[in-house]
């Protein structure tokens, strides 16, 4: 799993059959500074997460297994949960992805 | 696998999928045998050893071996701390010892 930070969302009205109850969020990956490290992802997400939370996120065959109900959907990236701290040396990444030093 | 340092710890207790329920969470950052480190990305790991912050491990990032580790047949489960790196020895040369013995 990985850092990320939710950025945006992302509407797609008609889609694969099994993915009717997920969202699609845009991500930013981070390093462990809880700066941005690589492009923006799209994710699903079916946890009560949005835009400006911190979150770790799963890619791969395991993105689909993370998802509730069928498991074997067309999807990649997924958001694993909500990060309420993360303390990485002297920095505390927290809430609202404001990073504390 | 690969070599990791753990640097950090992660809090995630309200909202997250099932299996990481009452799983500890630990930030480490990949590392060469020489304990140099490397442009891979910071992971998010499920620590099944009882690692913390300044341990040297052993990372497994692939889903099929974390599920049989956690005994979760379809569990998304991907990258976990699963041993402590006591030495390592390239080219006939210790590198890495926990014990402070790296010549």
């Amino acid at each position: 799993m990985y850092l990320g930070r939710v950025t945006g969302r992302l509407v797609a009205t008609v889609r694969y059959e099994g993915l009717s109850s997920v969202r699609f969020l845009l991500l930013e990956p981070l390093d462990e500074a809880g700066i941005s490290a690589g492009e923006e992802l799209v994710a699903a997400c079916a946890l009560d997460i949005g835009p400006g939370d911190l979150v770790h996120f799963i890619d791969g065959r395991e993105a689909a297994l993370a998802l509730p109900g069928e498991t074997f959907v067309p999807i990649d990236v997924t958001i694993t949960g909500f990060v309420e701290q993360a303390a990485i040396g002297d920095t505390s990444l927290s809430l609202d992805g404001e990073s504390v030093r | 696998m690969m070599l990791a340092d753990v640097i950090g710890t992660v809090v995630s207790p309200t909202e997250q999928i099932p299996i990481l329920d009452a799983r500890k969470l630990l930030v480490v950052r990949p590392l060469t045998p020489n304990g140099e480190p490397t442009t891979r990305a910071p992971r998010v790991a499920i620590d099944t050893i009882g690692a913390g912050v300044g341990d040297r491990v052993l990372v497994i990032d692939e889903g099929n071996s974390g599920r049989q580790i956690l005994d979760a047949p379809d569990g998304a489960v991907k990258t976990l701390v699963v041993g402590f790196v006591d030495q390592v020895e390239v080219g006939g040369r210790i590198v890495y010892s926990e014990r402070g013995l790296a010549e």
